[in-house]
């Protein structure tokens, strides 16, 4: 991907992806809980995370989950680390 | 950036957890050691298996944070062995009642912890027997560095793990093969989402993530082994060597060349026989009973 993605449209992107994995509607999804309070196995949560590092085309630091713990916050540090590698680009 | 938050494996966790109390008086307490990669709740299944008077407690090495953090950083970790079992034995020192015996279990890389803490130990403080579930000695032979670390036993190891985190058996994990670890995972993939294992719609680099993450634990525990150099000691061993555990052609997996070792088989393999009652059933038998399982 290479346009700069907002913190929106990374959040669409999680809460979409999420609720597929949960067989949830994507309303159902808070941005605001904790990924570990998803019922969401940590390979899953592995997984996703590779989807989403593809997805970005680039990879993300491995304690990204650990330091930004929900999809509101992780989407903010997304919107950023893109603008970050676009800069450096 | 902001402060990590108060979660996650090293959040206020205890490195020493109880895991099963003995019901009524206490025999023979029981010490497990787990280096990770699965949770440590897998040690309850040993605790159902164990005798009522036998207690159970698990140290659980992915609390502490050096440890924990060298899987997630890549970089070396910065704690040794040795400090790690000298961790354990503070904590087991400072909880244990005086005078009951012990006996240790360590899976995995968790055996060559276990391994150090019983050297550590003098002998009026020993513990009664040490059993160590398909762990690899730290032995030059056995010993490897990152660059030896070859994708097509990786790919085998990480076909086992994904079973067994997934709760279901991946049919095709003794046929991998292809020489890169992208070849292997190709066919991981393949079949892990034709059998369910996976979500069909899994694709190839969220499964990459899952093997790097995978991989990097296991780099974490050559670099914490390759320094460390233990020598004989006079205290004997059991292994307890899945059928299809990490090396099942490599005989008693180097231990030989450190202590007095007697092997035994257990159904499973290296993952699987943390789940399956009759491997625990087999562990609680040899421990339960550590005059037979000291037996050279």
């Amino acid at each position: 991907m290479s346009a700069q993605v907002t913190a929106a449209e990374a959040k669409d992107w999680l809460v979409e992806k999420l609720a597929v994995r949960l067989g949830v509607e994507q309303s159902e999804i808070d941005p605001n809980q904790y990924f570990d309070e998803f019922d969401l196995d940590s390979t899953e949560a592995l997984i996703l995370a590779g989807e989403l590092e593809s997805w970005l085309g680039f990879e993300l630091e491995a304690t990204a989950l650990w330091y930004h713990p929900t999809i509101a916050a992780l989407s903010e540090h997304i919107a950023e680390e893109h603008a970050r590698h676009a800069a450096a680009a | 950036m902001p402060r990590p938050p108060d979660r996650g494996p090293t959040a206020r966790s205890p490195l020493l957890r109880p895991t099963r109390p003995a019901h009524g008086a206490e025999r023979l307490r029981a010490y497990g050691v787990h280096p990770g990669g699965l949770p440590a709740d897998v040690w309850q299944g040993l605790g159902a298996a164990l005798p009522p008077d036998v207690g159970l407690a698990v140290f659980d090495l992915q609390t502490m944070p050096e440890y924990f953090e060298a899987a997630l950083t890549g970089a070396q970790p910065a704690i040794s062995l040795a400090e790690m079992a000298r961790r354990c034995m503070l904590e087991l020192t400072a909880s244990h009642p005086p005078g009951l015996p012990f006996t240790l279990v360590g899976w995995s890389f968790g055996g060559v912890v276990a391994f150090e803490l019983t050297r550590r130990m003098y002998a009026g403080a020993a513990p009664l027997g040490l059993a160590v579930l398909d762990s690899i000695a730290p032995t030059p032979d056995f010993k490897r560095t990152d660059e030896l670390l070859e994708p097509p036993l990786l790919v085998r190891w990480f076909a086992m793990y994904l079973a067994a985190k997934r709760g279901r058996p991946l049919t095709a994990e003794p046929g991998v093969g292809g020489e890169t670890a992208e070849d292997g995972l190709a066919e991981v993939l393949a079949t892990a989402t034709a059998t369910g294992v996976l979500p069909a719609d899994t694709t190839m680099p969220g499964l990459r993530k899952l093997y790097d993450s995978f991989v990097a634990g296991l780099v974490r525990n050559n670099r914490l082994v390759l320094p460390y150099e233990p020598g004989w000691s006079d205290r004997p061993l059991t292994l307890v060597k899945p059928v299809r555990g990490l090396l099942p052609d490599h005989g008693l997996l180097g231990w030989d060349e450190l202590a007095p070792v007697r092997a035994v088989a257990s159904p499973g393999d290296h993952y699987s026989m943390l789940f399956d009652p009759s491997a625990w059933a087999l562990v609680a038998d040899l421990i339960s009973r550590p005059a037979v399982s000291t037996a050279a």
